[in-house]
C-alpha cells in the first residue's frame, strides 16, 4: 500500500509542475469566467444566472468539460511516457508489484483529475459569490456546490481520470485521442432537453439535473441518472481493468 | 515523391490502421444514421479536421522528434523537412477522407462531393496548420494535440458567438452550427487563409533553425 501511495504521491508532484496542467487550467477558468462571470451582460444574456445552482450546473456541464478534456490528453501518457523514458525499467529493479505500479498511476490520474475540477468549481464558484450585484446566502451556494463536488464532479474525474491513464496504456495513444475526441466532440455538441439525457454524456447526463433542473422541464427521471452513475462509475473500473489483463504489461504476474 | 514515400514509411503501420478505423466507423455511422442527420459537416466540418490535426501533430512531429537535432543539424532546409513531413501526413488523411466521402455518397445519396471537399479541406488545413506551427514551436509531446483539442472543444461549445457580428467568417464550424447568412464559401476562404498565415508564421519559427 505504501508504494502504491508513493507512485500516487510521485504522479500528483510530477502533474502539479507541468505548465501545461495550469495552462489547461487557467484556459478553462478564463472560458468559465467570460461565459458566466455575473456581469450586467451576461445577466442580460442568460436568464437564470442569479440562481447560484444554475451558475455551479452551468460551470459544471460545459466548461469542467474543457478542463476535463484537457486533463485526459494530459494524462494519456503517463504509461507510454515511463516506457519511453526509461522509468519503467527503473522501477522493474525495484520489488514492486505489478499491481502497486498500476495502481498507483490509475490513483494518481483520478486524484489529479478530481484535485483540479474541485478546485476548478472551488474558484469560480467563489468569483461569482464575491462578484454578484445581489446578495446570496451562504447555504445558496455551499448546497450546489457541494453537490457538484460530491455528485457530478466525482464520477466525471473517475471516469475520466482512469480511461486516460488506463487505455493508452493497452492502445495506440492516437487511438485514444481520436476515441477521447469524437467522446468529448459528442458531449460539447448535445444540447439539454426536456427528455432524458443519453446515459453515457461525462457531464451534461442526468446526473447534473440534481444540482437545477430547467423551471420548464421539472421532472427527474430516477432511472436515467442511476444508469449515467453507473456508466460513469463502471465505465471508469473497467478501463482500470484493462491494464491489469494484459500479460505484456509488467514482468509477469506476480 | 520518394520523399513523401519515406515519410509515410516512417509515420508507420498504425498511423495507416487508425487512419483506417476512423474512415470505417463514419461510413459506418452515415449507414445507420437517420434521414434526418445532417452528415456532411458532422463528418468532415467536425470529426476529420480534428484527426488531421491529431494526425499533423503526432506523426508529423517536427521538434518533438527524437530525431530532431540530427535533422537540424543535417537537413538543408528545415522548413522543407517539416513541410514535406506534413503534406506526406496531411495527403494520407485526405485520401482517406476521400475514400470516405465516396463511400458515405453511395450509401446516402443527397451528399454532394464538391461540397464535402469543401467542407473538409480548409477547415482541416487550418487546424492541421495548428498543429504544424505548435509542433515546430514546442519540443514537448503531444502538446499539438492538446491545442488542437481544446481549440476545436472551445469552438464547438461556443457556438453561440455566432450571434455576434463577423464571428461566422472565422467559425470553423459554420455549416455544422447553422449556417443563417449563406457565407460559409467566404467562411472557409477565411479558414484557408488563416491556415497560409499560419505556415507564414511556421516559416519564420523553422527558419532560425535553418
Amino acid at each position: 500500500m505504501n508504494k502504491t501511495l508513493a507512485i500516487l504521491h510521485y504522479e500528483l508532484k510530477l502533474q502539479a509542475k507541468r505548465p501545461a496542467v495550469w495552462g489547461v487550467f487557467l484556459a478553462a477558468t478564463i472560458m468559465a469566467q467570460l461565459d458566466c462571470f455575473p456581469s450586467a451582460q451576461n445577466l442580460a444574456r442568460l436568464e437564470f444566472l442569479n440562481q447560484p445552482a444554475y451558475f455551479v450546473h452551468r460551470v459544471m456541464t460545459l466548461d469542467a468539460l474543457l478542463l476535463l478534456f484537457g486533463l485526459a490528453v494530459l494524462l494519456a501518457n503517463r504509461f507510454p511516457a515511463d516506457r519511453k523514458n526509461g522509468m519503467k525499467h527503473l522501477l522493474l529493479s525495484y520489488p514492486l508489484e505489478r499491481r502497486q505500479y498500476i495502481l498507483g498511476k490509475l490513483l494518481g490520474g483520478f486524484c489529479l483529475a478530481y484535485l483540479l475540477v474541485a478546485l476548478f468549481l472551488v474558484s469560480n464558484t467563489a468569483v461569482y459569490v464575491l462578484a454578484a450585484p445581489f446578495s446570496i446566502t451562504p447555504q445558496e451556494w455551499l448546497i450546489p456546490l457541494g453537490k457538484a463536488l460530491a455528485l457530478c464532479a466525482f464520477p466525471a474525474s473517475w471516469f475520466t481520470g482512469l480511461l486516460a491513464t488506463a487505455l493508452p496504456g493497452v492502445m495506440d495513444i492516437r487511438l485514444f485521442y481520436a476515441a477521447a475526441a469524437v467522446f468529448f466532440g459528442f458531449n460539447a455538441a448535445t444540447v439539454g432537453s426536456a427528455e432524458t439525457m443519453p446515459f453515457y454524456l461525462l457531464t451534461s447526463g442526468d446526473l447534473a439535473r440534481l444540482l437545477w433542473v430547467h423551471p420548464k422541464w421539472p421532472g427527474l427521471e430516477w432511472g436515467s441518472v442511476i444508469a449515467n452513475a453507473a456508466f460513469l462509475l463502471g465505465g471508469g473500473v473497467l478501463c482500470a481493468c484493462l491494464p491489469f489483463l494484459k500479460p505484456s504489461f509488467w514482468r509477469g504476474r506476480p | 515523391m520518394k520523399r513523401i514515400m519515406l515519410e509515410l514509411k516512417i509515420a508507420g503501420t498504425n498511423f495507416l490502421l487508425v487512419t483506417a478505423a476512423l474512415s470505417f466507423a463514419l461510413v459506418l455511422f452515415a449507414a445507420l444514421a437517420g434521414e434526418l442527420l445532417d452528415f456532411a459537416p458532422i463528418a468532415f466540418e467536425v470529426a476529420f479536421p480534428l484527426y488531421s490535426a491529431i494526425a499533423a501533430g503526432e506523426w508529423g512531429r517536427t521538434r518533438c522528434d527524437p530525431c530532431f537535432e540530427a535533422i537540424a543539424a543535417q537537413s538543408p532546409s528545415l522548413f522543407s523537412w517539416a513541410l514535406r513531413r506534413f503534406f506526406a501526413i496531411f495527403a494520407a488523411v485526405s485520401l482517406f477522407a476521400l475514400a470516405t466521402m465516396l463511400a458515405a455518397a453511395c450509401i446516402r445519396p443527397g451528399l454532394v462531393m464538391g461540397e464535402m471537399l469543401l467542407l473538409y479541406l480548409p477547415t482541416a488545413f487550418f487546424f492541421a496548420s495548428v498543429a504544424a506551427l505548435v509542433g515546430a514551436a514546442s519540443p514537448q509531446e503531444h502538446l499539438a494535440t492538446l491545442m488542437c483539442g481544446l481549440l476545436w472543444l472551445v469552438a464547438l461549445l461556443t457556438r453561440s458567438l455566432l450571434r455576434l457580428f463577423g464571428v461566422e467568417f472565422v467559425y470553423p464550424f459554420l455549416c455544422f452550427a447553422g449556417d443563417q447568412h449563406g457565407v460559409w464559401l467566404y467562411n472557409k476562404a477565411v479558414l484557408a487563409g488563416m491556415g497560409l498565415f499560419l505556415w507564414t508564421t511556421n516559416w519564420f519559427v523553422l527558419r532560425r533553425k535553418s
